[in-house]
C-alpha cells in the first residue's frame, strides 16, 4: 500500500515536472521546447523503468495496471456488434443509411443528450454531424458553463473517475433560468494571457514557465502551419485553421483549467501544454464547420474530454476500470495484442520491434496524424458515442491483426511502420467490428 | 488471346507499343508480363498507347498500315469531335437541337396527362439511364452545362450581341488547340479581344466564353474537377466513369475584382500553371480527393444537394458523350481515357470546362501516383480480361462482373441493355458480329 502511495506520488511529481522541462529552454537541450508522440513515449518508459519491476517481461510500460479482456470489450462496445449496422460500414445505398438519417434529424428535435450520443455509436452521417457534435459537446451554452469545479474529477483522492455518459449526465447540477451565464469564458482569462505572454508580476519562476510557454506556443504555430499547408486533406483550409490553436491558448486556458477532465493538481501551472499533433487533432473539424468559432469550440470539448487524458502519464489506481488514461490505454493495447497476436508479437520481438513504439502515436493522437479525414470522423463518432478511448487501442490492436500476413515478414521497427503506415483504404469501423466480435 | 485470327503475332504474350514513355503504364505493362515493341516500325502489337498525332497518321486515308484484329490503339480517329473547345461546342449545340426536337415529337405523340412535367428531382440520373432505351428521355437534361462559348473569329459577331447584353461580364478566352493553361487570358473589354486580333493571332482559333466568375469555393479557393472516363465504343455506347477523381486547387485565394484578373494562380486551376508559383506545394500538388470534397459538402449542404451535384456531373458527362456518339468515328480497335475538367460553380451547378483526349498519367504526388497506377490498371482489366469464356451470355456475366469489381462506374453500355431485351441469341442481329479475339469490345 505505502509503495503504491509513492508510485502514485512519484507519477504526480513526474508529471509536473513533465510540463516544466518540456516547458524550460534552457540550455544544453535543443530548441525544441513542445513535446511529440516520441517523447512522451520516452518519459512513460523512463518512468516505468524507475519503478524498477521485475515481472515486466516485454512491456514497455508495465504499471500493473488492470486491462480488460475481449469478452469485456464486447460488452461495452455492444453497439458495434456483427448484428448492428453502422454508418462507414453499410454502403450509402443501404436503407439503414437513410433511415439512421431520419432518425438522427428526429433527436436533433429533442434535447436528450444521451439519446445523442447512444445514437452516435452506429455513427453520424456525414451531413448530420454538424448538427449532432453540436448537440453532445455543447448542448446549451448555459447549462455547461455551470460545470465547475464540483463536477471536475480528480483521481489520486479516490473520488469516481469519469466512466461512460449517463455518469457524466447525472453529475452535471441541475440549472434554472437563472443561471444563465452566456459566457464560457471568465474575466480571469485576462490573467491568463498576462501569464503566457510573460508580462506578469508572479514569482520568477512561474514567469520563467511563461516565457518559455510563450516560445513554445511560437514555435508550436510556426511548425503547425507548415504541418497544415503541407498535409494533403487540410491544405486547403490554411487560412481557417491558422488561429484555432494559438486561440486555445489565447483566451481559453481558465475554461480549460474548470472543464478539463485531467488537470494539474497545481492550479498555477497550465492546463494545456503546447505538444505537436494539437493541430492535427483540430483539422478534421474543418470538414464540420465552416466557422472558426465553432472549430475552436469543439476543439476545446475535445480536449477537455479526451485529448487531455492523451497528454498525461498519471494513470489510475489498479482497481478501477474502463478508464481512458494514456497509460491505461498503452496498457489495454498491449494486453490486446498479446491476447489476439500472439504469433505477431514473439516475431516482432525477436527482432526487438515493440509494438507499443509504433502504435504509440495512434494513441497519443487519437489516430489524427494516420486515418484519412472520414475515417478519423467515424471513429471520433464512437469515442465520443461511447465517451471512451479504448476504442484506440482496440483499433491498435486490430490494424496489428488485419497485417498479420505481413508483419510476420517484417524485420525491423522501421519497416513495420512502414507497413501499418498505409492507412489509406482501412476501414476501420468494419476492422473494430470484427476484431471484437468475428469469431476467432 | 485466343490465337484464333492468326492475325497477330502467335506468341501468348501481349505486346504494346508507346510512344511517349508514362510511369504508370510502363509500370502497368510489366506487372502483366507483356512486352514491348520498342522498335517504331514494329507493327506486331496488340496495344498501343500513342500520340494524337500518330492516330491521326495512322487513320489517315494515306496511311498503308491497316489495324489488324486484336490491335488496341488508345484514341479514335476524330476524338476531336469531343476534345477540341469549338468542335465540342458545336456538337452539344446540335445535340440538344436534336433533342428538343425528339422533346416536341414526342409531347406531340403522347396524351398530355402523362408526360412529366420537366426534370424532376432525385430522378435526374434516373432520367439519364433510361435514354438507354429511350433516347428522348434526355431531353430533360437541359444541356446547358457549357457556358455560352463562341468561336473566334468566325462567331465574333454573334458573340458582340452576347456581349453588349452583359456588358459588365467577364469572358475567358482560350486556344483550341493548345493544353495546359496555355495562352488563356480573361477579358472585360472589347478592345482587349481587338488587340489580341491584331497580334497576328487571328490565325489560331479561339473560344471564348462567359467567364464563371462565381465559381464554389472551399477555404476561400477555386478548385475545378478532373474526372476520367472511358470510352470502349461509340456504338454501341459503352461508356465507364472512373470512381477516384480529384479536385485542383489554385494556390492563392479567389477574388472577383478586377485588379487580379491576370492572376492566372488565382483563377486558373491548371497543375501545369499552379507548379509555377512559389506557393505550389509538392506534397499534395493542390490535390484534393473526391472523398474529402464528398464529405466536405455533405456536412455544408446536406446528403440530398451533393447526391444531386454528383448525378449531375455524371449525367453531365454523359451527355457530352452522347452528343458525339454518332459523330465519332466508331473505329472497333480504339478505345480512349478521357479526362473532364469540370467547374462547380457557387449554386452547386455542374459546367463542363473542357475535355481531354491526352490526360497526363504523369503523377504530381504519392496519391496522385497511386490513383494514376490504379486507372491504368482499371482500364486493361476491362480492355483485356484474361480467360473469358467463350458462350457469349457467360462472356457478358463475366464482363459485368469485372466492371462491377472495378473502380469504374457504367455511364452507359447500349450493347447489354439491347442485348436484356432481345431475345438473347447470340447472333443478336442489332449488334454486328465480330470475331471472337480474347478482346471485348
Amino acid at each position: 500500500m505505502q509503495s503504491l502511495a509513492r508510485f502514485e506520488e512519484a507519477q504526480q511529481l513526474w508529471d509536473e515536472n513533465l510540463r516544466q522541462q518540456l516547458l524550460s529552454s534552457r540550455g544544453d537541450r535543443d530548441t525544441r521546447v513542445l513535446y511529440n508522440s516520441r517523447d512522451l513515449l520516452y518519459s512513460l518508459e523512463s518512468l516505468c523503468k524507475s519503478l524498477d519491476r521485475s515481472d515486466s517481461g516485454w512491456s514497455l510500460c508495465p504499471m500493473g495496471l488492470r486491462t480488460c479482456s475481449v469478452r469485456e470489450l464486447r460488452e461495452t462496445f455492444a453497439e458495434l456488434g456483427l448484428d448492428r449496422r453502422q454508418i462507414g460500414v453499410e454502403d450509402t445505398s443501404d436503407p439503414f443509411v437513410e433511415a439512421h438519417t431520419t432518425l438522427g434529424n428526429k433527436l436533433m428535435k429533442l434535447s436528450s443528450v444521451q439519446l445523442v450520443e447512444q445514437y452516435m455509436r452506429q455513427g453520424c452521417p456525414a451531413s448530420l454531424r454538424p448538427a449532432i457534435y453540436r448537440a453532445v459537446l455543447f448542448p446549451s451554452r448555459a447549462k455547461a458553463s455551470t460545470r465547475r469545479r464540483v463536477t471536475r474529477p480528480t483521481f489520486n483522492d479516490g473520488s469516481s473517475v469519469p466512466g461512460r455518459a449517463r455518469e457524466r449526465v447525472s453529475r452535471r447540477p441541475e440549472t434554472t433560468a437563472s443561471d444563465e451565464e452566456s459566457s464560457l469564458d471568465d474575466s480571469s482569462d485576462e490573467e491568463e494571457t498576462a501569464e503566457c505572454s510573460g508580462a506578469s508580476t508572479r514569482p520568477a519562476r512561474d514567469s520563467d514557465a511563461a516565457a518559455a510557454c510563450a516560445q513554445a506556443l511560437a514555435r508550436l504555430h510556426a511548425l503547425d502551419v507548415e504541418l497544415i499547408r503541407n498535409n494533403d486533406n487540410y491544405f486547403v483550409f490554411e487560412d481557417l485553421l491558422r488561429d484555432v490553436v494559438p486561440s486555445i491558448f489565447r483566451e481559453h486556458l481558465t475554461w480549460l483549467r474548470a472543464h478539463a477532465r485531467v488537470a494539474p493538481r497545481d492550479t498555477r501551472a497550465l492546463p494545456i501544454v503546447p505538444y505537436r499533433g494539437l493541430a492535427l487533432q483540430a483539422a478534421p473539424l474543418a470538414f464540420v464547420y465552416k466557422d472558426q468559432s465553432e472549430i475552436v469550440l469543439c476543439v476545446r470539448e475535445m480536449y477537455a474530454r479526451y485529448w487531455c487524458q492523451l497528454n498525461t502519464i498519471r494513470n489510475t489506481p489498479a482497481g478501477a476500470i474502463g478508464l481512458s488514461l494514456l497509460p491505461n490505454l498503452c496498457a489495454q493495447f498491449e494486453s490486446l495484442i498479446q491476447e489476439r497476436c500472439s504469433d505477431v508479437l514473439q516475431h516482432m520481438l525477436a527482432f526487438d520491434i515493440h509494438p507499443l513504439e509504433v502504435a504509440f502515436p495512434w494513441l497519443h493522437l487519437a489516430f489524427a496524424n494516420a486515418l484519412p479525414v472520414e475515417q478519423l470522423l467515424l471513429l471520433w463518432d464512437r469515442i465520443i458515442g461511447f465517451d471512451s478511448l479504448i476504442l484506440l487501442p482496440v483499433l491498435a490492436a486490430a490494424i496489428f491483426d488485419y497485417r498479420r500476413p505481413v508483419l510476420l515478414a517484417a524485420r525491423s521497427t522501421k519497416h513495420v511502420r512502414a507497413l501499418l503506415g498505409e492507412m489509406a483504404n482501412l476501414n476501420v469501423i468494419a476492422l473494430l467490428q470484427a476484431f471484437l466480435f468475428a469469431p476467432t | 488471346m485466343t490465337g484464333e485470327t492468326g492475325d497477330v503475332a502467335p506468341a501468348r504474350v501481349i505486346r504494346w507499343k508507346m510512344d511517349f514513355d508514362k510511369q504508370c503504364l510502363l509500370g502497368c505493362f510489366d506487372r502483366r508480363g507483356w512486352e514491348r515493341c520498342s522498335d517504331a516500325s514494329d507493327q506486331d502489337w496488340h496495344v498501343y498507347w500513342a500520340n494524337v498525332g500518330t492516330v491521326k497518321q495512322l487513320f489517315s486515308p494515306d496511311c498503308v498500315y491497316r489495324l489488324r484484329d486484336g490491335q488496341l490503339i488508345n484514341h479514335f480517329p476524330n476524338h476531336y469531335e469531343l476534345t477540341r473547345k469549338d468542335l465540342l461546342v458545336k456538337n452539344i449545340k446540335r445535340y440538344r437541337k436534336e433533342l428538343l426536337a425528339l422533346q416536341q415529337q414526342q409531347q406531340q405523340q403522347r396524351p398530355r396527362s402523362s408526360a412529366p412535367a420537366g426534370p424532376q428531382r432525385g430522378t435526374h440520373w434516373q432520367t439519364v439511364a433510361d435514354a438507354d432505351v429511350n433516347p428522348g428521355a434526355l431531353a430533360h437534361v437541359p444541356c446547358n452545362f457549357l457556358p455560352p462559348t463562341y468561336v473566334l473569329p468566325v462567331d465574333y459577331s454573334l458573340f458582340l450581341e452576347e456581349f453588349r447584353r452583359n456588358p459588365n461580364s467577364v469572358w475567358i478566352m482560350k486556344p483550341t488547340s493548345k493544353a495546359r493553361g496555355v495562352g488563356i487570358f480573361l477579358v472585360t473589354k472589347l478592345h482587349q479581344i481587338k488587340k489580341w486580333a491584331s497580334k497576328g493571332n487571328g490565325q489560331d482559333v479561339y473560344v471564348i466564353s462567359k467567364y464563371i466568375e462565381r465559381p464554389l469555393l472551399i477555404g476561400g479557393r477555386k478548385f475545378d474537377l478532373r474526372m476520367y472516363v472511358l470510352v470502349t465504343s461509340y456504338r454501341p455506347l459503352k461508356a465507364f466513369l472512373y470512381q477516384d477523381g480529384f479536385a485542383r486547387f489554385c494556390n492563392e485565394k479567389y477574388s472577383g475584382s478586377a485588379a487580379d484578373r491576370d492572376n492566372h494562380y488565382m483563377h486558373l486551376t491548371n497543375v501545369a500553371v499552379q507548379k509555377h508559383n512559389e506557393d505550389y506545394n509538392e506534397n499534395h500538388g493542390g490535390k484534393w480527393s473526391l472523398a474529402n470534397l464528398r464529405l466536405y459538402l455533405q456536412a455544408m449542404y446536406g446528403a440530398d444537394a451533393t447526391a444531386r451535384l454528383f448525378e449531375e456531373l455524371e449525367s453531365v458527362i454523359l451527355v457530352s458523350i452522347k452528343a458525339v456518339q454518332n459523330v465519332i468515328m466508331n473505329e472497333r480497335h480504339c478505345f480512349e481515357c478521357y479526362g473532364y475538367d469540370l467547374l462547380i460553380d457557387e449554386n452547386l451547378k455542374v459546367w463542363l470546362i473542357e475535355v481531354n483526349a491526352s490526360p497526363a498519367l504523369t503523377a504530381t504526388t504519392k496519391s496522385d501516383r497511386s490513383l494514376k497506377h490504379s486507372l491504368v490498371h482499371n482500364i486493361f482489366n476491362i480492355l483485356l480480361p484474361e480467360d473469358l469464356p467463350e458462350n457469349p451470355k457467360e462472356r457478358e456475366q463475366r464482363m459485368q462482373e469485372i466492371i462491377a469489381s472495378s473502380n469504374f462506374v457504367t455511364l452507359c453500355n447500349e450493347e447489354s441493355s439491347a442485348t436484356a431485351s432481345s431475345a438473347l441469341t447470340s447472333s443478336s442481329s442489332s449488334v454486328p458480329a465480330r470475331r471472337v479475339t480474347g478482346t471485348w469490345r
